[in-house]
């Protein structure tokens, strides 16, 4: 069974992919960056998709629209994400930007010469210069980021420009095309638009502090320009004490809106630890200990308690961290997008089990909530780009408190419909099986208890959403593809209490299982179908 | 069965409609209400007959009585409810103030002679139109008579040029129609004559400047083409077929001498008007359409008037008419709003450092009989005049410089008995879940 256990874990645990930044720094440049301590610049407050963020963010978001997650072993995201900003010249004809489909690298590959087709086909990144534009090179130049023999190199790569407007508008290429706009844009310093705080509420793009254009201090540009020919000219002292200045100018001039020491080590945290979806497999864990426990070995629930109690204290954590770097103040928990969704309903789910669990003793709660947290968590590790993993700005029409309120009761309502399918399930499966212990009955008062929750919830919800509508838009009900199915979810619901009420008390608990997965099944499509298909006016939820 | 009928019907009808156009339709379907209709008449006989008039059952009556008190709400709600939006422009006095609103699923005609702004306005029924039903115009001069005969829901118009041509030997009626196709063009034995209001008479300067023989025009034969946008008179160009060109510039009402194959030439521009093409091409942007028929004793014309959401943003059709130039508009019905709002200041805030949108403020002043109050107009924060609610839903075309800003507006009847229905259902399911149990266990241990 152990063993069963642990190549289970082994199949699940994710793969390691290669390290792709070895293909794009040569070994000088890997040794230069592995040696460089750039923990005071990865600490460093900056502005960033309308929140303050660390740097260490910036960096690791930056390099993953450009493909490069994963780096040579000792160099830190940050001075990788540096190195090829100041140093943007000497990247333009390496290849760089990761091309994310065949069919793109293929329609790319033949408009480029062979050896760079070569290359690309290779490698599955693009150089730079070959979709660079004029504009941008003028400013990598004028910021001093690039001289004019990197210019020189850069014009003879063969270029796309041409070719971009007629594959993004091509069948099928358009989402691949804006991955690689993504990349490019990460590659000429986007992220980094309003990285330098000039004074109190001002910031400004880095570009412009190194060009010392106007509204940048001689003290703020003279730090940045130390910073980019030390770190260009490999000067290590040089770089270790402009990066100081750099750190210590920003804190200064941010003034007391700069985020707390607290609140930026712990960014730093939640990124390093992938914003703790790994703990999908302590509730996995949590899961294959409490099948046994809720089937009669009762020695096991201590340790599985203890397991569920310990994985929903780390999630407990990360959400709190998430609240905290997000900025969006105490009205608004992260429950704005998809990642937030589902990992706050694995959180919610989390809690719920073990409340019950606390006055029910049965075993069967709990079960369903770590089961429910496991597949939500590993969802959000797996997917954590398409699901919104990264912590941005609010739209200003979801910064209400009814809404927050909303979204919140919603997912109470789910993590419930969630774990009423794994209970009903399992019902399901004992009642095939004929089962003739205490267990069958167990898990359907349980269910009933989940079935309640899930539809008051559900109801509060939908109503808390009809009187954000009504205050957003003027109307409480638009038979929009997100609220008609979230109704249609309660309505499931209330349809399978009645039918409970109405039928033979040994068919009743057949009958609530089956409501529950339909409902499942319901809240499913709503969730996959609806968000990426039929979303209306819910398109930013 | 009829909870499970609700279900599919409304779970069918979302997919319907997130893949056509018709959602309003589906849910205000005969089906649909009769199946609600069913339902709450059910369950209040079940309820009522069924159900024990106890305190254990409170949950059950409250519930319930809340799911047909917001049945009753929601219905109120969608065949009462006006919808729509209102625009307000900036100019060199600030924003214009507005008085009215477009109501979204109601359509008029309006109308004015003789001068711009002076417009009078008639609802109109596209779908009496499309059942050939024309319907009278409201128009301020007896002379003349207005009716609207016709409607086309998707149509590119096509700008026709209505022509009188004279020569030594007669007289001609033309109707020129805007294209480059050669069915577009009209052939005599002498010349041929086409009308490209796509080419700026500006250009015409380089026609004029070359020589030689015209592309595409049969040898032999000269040429007339008319060019000129909507925002300039025509010109007409000619070319004959041993090289000589001439322009001409025209108006309406007025006849040029033109000298085409070696003999005089007299055009008259009658009007311009709009037709439908005649084959729709599958690339016609879509776009809806009324024709309007204006007739004196002896006079009559026939014009499109294609569709535009406010009638601030079009200039409207001007069709020369005996007494006049006539301006036609088509657009929505429009609404007092009971007061008269007026834009002071607006203002679209943005995340810090980010383009995501965080507000968009306007600081406003509503004058209604009652009074006059100023009140911030931003997201999430509403302002009322009377029964309607007026929101922030759309953005600026230019946000940062915008020129003209629109709103929501919406009446919203039947709320309270939504809010007391939805207060009711919630409050009545806690019950039935938590207090019931207690009070059944209480009674138990009581007995």
């Amino acid at each position: 069974m152990r063993r069963a256990i642990l190549a289970l874990m082994i199949v699940m645990l994710p793969a390691s992919p290669a390290a792709a930044g070895e293909g794009v720094f040569d070994a000088e440049t890997t040794d230069f960056l592995a040696r460089r301590d750039t923990s005071e610049l990865e600490l460093m407050g900056v502005l960033y998709r309308g929140r303050s963020a660390v740097l260490d963010t910036v960096a690791r978001q930056q390099l993953s629209r450009m493909g490069l997650k994963d780096l040579p072993a000792g160099v830190s995201h940050t001075a990788a994400y540096l190195e090829l900003y100041f140093n943007a010249g000497a990247y333009l004809d390496k290849p760089v930007l990761a091309v994310s489909s065949d069919p793109l690298l293929e329609a790319l590959a033949e408009r480029l010469d062979d050896e760079t087709a070569r290359t690309l086909r290779e490698t599955h990144r693009l150089p730079p210069a070959c979709v660079v534009d004029q504009q941008a090179l003028e400013s990598m130049l004028s910021a001093g980021r690039a001289g004019m023999a990197d210019y020189r190199r850069a014009a003879v790569v063969p270029s796309l420009a041409d070719a971009l407007g007629e594959l993004s508008a091509r069948a099928g290429l358009g989402l691949p095309m804006e991955r690689l706009a993504a990349g490019y844009g990460a590659f000429l310093g986007r992220g980094l638009r309003a990285a330098v705080c000039v004074a109190p509420g001002k910031w400004t793009a880095v570009d412009t502090a190194l060009a010392g254009s106007d509204g940048v201090d001689a003290e703020v540009a003279d730090a940045w320009c130390s910073l980019r020919d030390a770190w260009r000219s490999r000067d290590a002292d040089g770089v270790k004490s402009a990066l100081r200045r750099v750190a210590e100018l920003q804190r200064r001039r941010a003034g007391e809106r700069y985020p707390s020491q607290a609140v930026r080590t712990a960014e730093i945290a939640y990124n390093r630890m992938g914003q703790f979806t790994f703990v999908w497999i302590g509730f996995a864990a949590a899961t294959l200990l409490w099948i046994p426990a809720t089937v009669g070995r009762r020695r096991l629930r201590l340790p599985a308690a203890g397991l569920t109690v310990l994985s929903t204290l780390v999630l407990a954590v990360a959400f709190a961290i998430r609240w905290a770097i997000s900025g969006r103040g105490l009205h608004m928990p992260p429950v704005l997008n998809q990642f937030e969704a589902v990992t706050a309903s694995a959180l919610l789910a989390a809690i719920i089990a073990l409340a019950l669990e606390l006055r029910w003793k049965r075993g069967a709660p709990a079960l369903a909530g770590s089961f429910y947290a496991a597949v939500a968590l590993l969802c959000a590790f797996w997917m954590p780009g398409r699901m919104g993993a990264d912590v941005s700005a609010t739209h200003g029409l979801l910064d209400s408190p009814l809404m927050a309120a909303h979204v919140g009761v919603i997912i109470v309502g789910h993590a419930a419909v969630g774990m009423s399918f794994v209970l009903s399930v399992v019902y399901l499966l004992a009642a095939a099986a004929r089962h003739q212990g205490q267990l069958p009955g167990d898990i359907d008062r349980c269910n009933v208890i989940v079935v309640h929750i899930a539809t008051w919830t559900l109801a509060l919800g939908i109503v808390l959403g009809a009187m954000w509508g009504d205050v957003a838009w003027g109307r409480w009900w638009g038979w929009d593809a997100k609220e008609t199915w979230a109704l249609i979810t309660l309505l499931v619901y209330i349809a399978t209490i009645h039918a409970r009420l109405a039928a033979r008390p040994r068919r009743r608990g057949v009958l609530t299982a089956a409501g529950c997965v339909v409902a499942t099944a319901v809240m499913l499509f709503n969730w996959i179908v609806v968000n990426y298909y039929l979303t209306e006016l819910h398109g930013y939820a | 069965v009829l909870l499970v009928a609700l279900t599919v019907y409304v779970a069918v009808a979302s997919i319907v409609a997130a893949v056509g156009d018709e959602a309003d339709d589906l849910y205000r379907h005969p089906l649909l209400i009769i199946i609600s209709a069913a339902m709450c008449a059910n369950m209040l006989a079940a309820t009522f007959t069924r159900v024990p008039t106890t305190v254990a059952h409170l949950g059950t009556f409250l519930s319930h009585g809340g799911v047909v008190i917001l049945a009753v709400g929601a219905a109120t709600f969608a065949f009462g409810r006006v919808q729509g939006d209102l625009m307000t422009v900036r100019t060199s006095d600030g924003w214009t103030p507005v008085s009215a609103f477009y109501i979204n699923d109601s359509n008029a005609v309006y109308v004015a002679v003789g001068q711009k702004g002076d417009f009078s306005r008639t609802a109109v029924n596209p779908g009496a139109l499309k059942a050939g039903r024309a319907g009278p115009l409201n128009i301020a001069d007896e002379r003349i008579s207005a009716r609207a005969v016709d409607y086309a829901e998707r149509t590119a118009l096509l700008p026709v040029l209505q022509l009188r041509m004279t020569d030594a030997d007669r007289q001609r009626q033309l109707e020129l129609p805007a294209g480059t196709g050669v069915s577009r063009r009209v052939e005599t034995e002498t010349y041929v004559i086409a009308y490209r209001p796509d080419i700026p008479s500006s250009a015409a300067v380089r026609f004029v400047a070359g020589s030689g023989p015209v592309e595409n025009v049969p040898e032999g034969k000269d040429l007339i083409l008319i060019v000129g946008g909507d925002d300039e008179p025509p010109t007409a160009l000619t070319a004959s077929a041993d090289g000589e060109r001439g322009r001409r510039r025209l108006a309406a009402g007025e006849p040029v001498e033109l000298t085409v194959a070696g003999e005089p030439l007299s055009l008259l521009l009658e009007a311009t008007v709009l037709r439908p093409p005649e084959e729709h091409s599958a690339d016609a942007p879509a776009g809806r359409a009324v024709a309007v028929r204006i007739a004196s004793d002896d006079w009559q014309v026939t014009t499109w008037i294609p569709y535009a959401d406010f009638t601030e943003l079009v200039s409207g059709e001007r069709v020369e008419t005996p007494v006049g130039p006539v301006y036609l508009r088509y657009s929505r019905r429009k609404v007092s709003l009971g007061g008269v709002l007026r834009v002071r200041e607006a203002e679209y805030l943005t995340q810090p450092g980010s383009v995501v949108p965080r507000d968009f403020r306007c600081d406003v002043t509503v004058e209604t009989p009652q009074g006059k109050r100023e009140a911030i107009l931003g997201l999430n924060r509403p302002v009322r005049i009377g029964g309607l609610q007026i929101s922030q839903g759309t953005w600026m075309p230019d946000p940062h410089h915008p020129m003209r800003i629109q709103l929501l507006v919406n009446s919203r009847p039947g709320l309270v008995a939504v809010w007391i229905g939805c207060g009711l259902t919630v409050v009545g399911l806690m019950y039935a879940f938590y207090v019931k149990p207690v009070v059944l266990r209480r009674k138990g241990r009581r007995a």
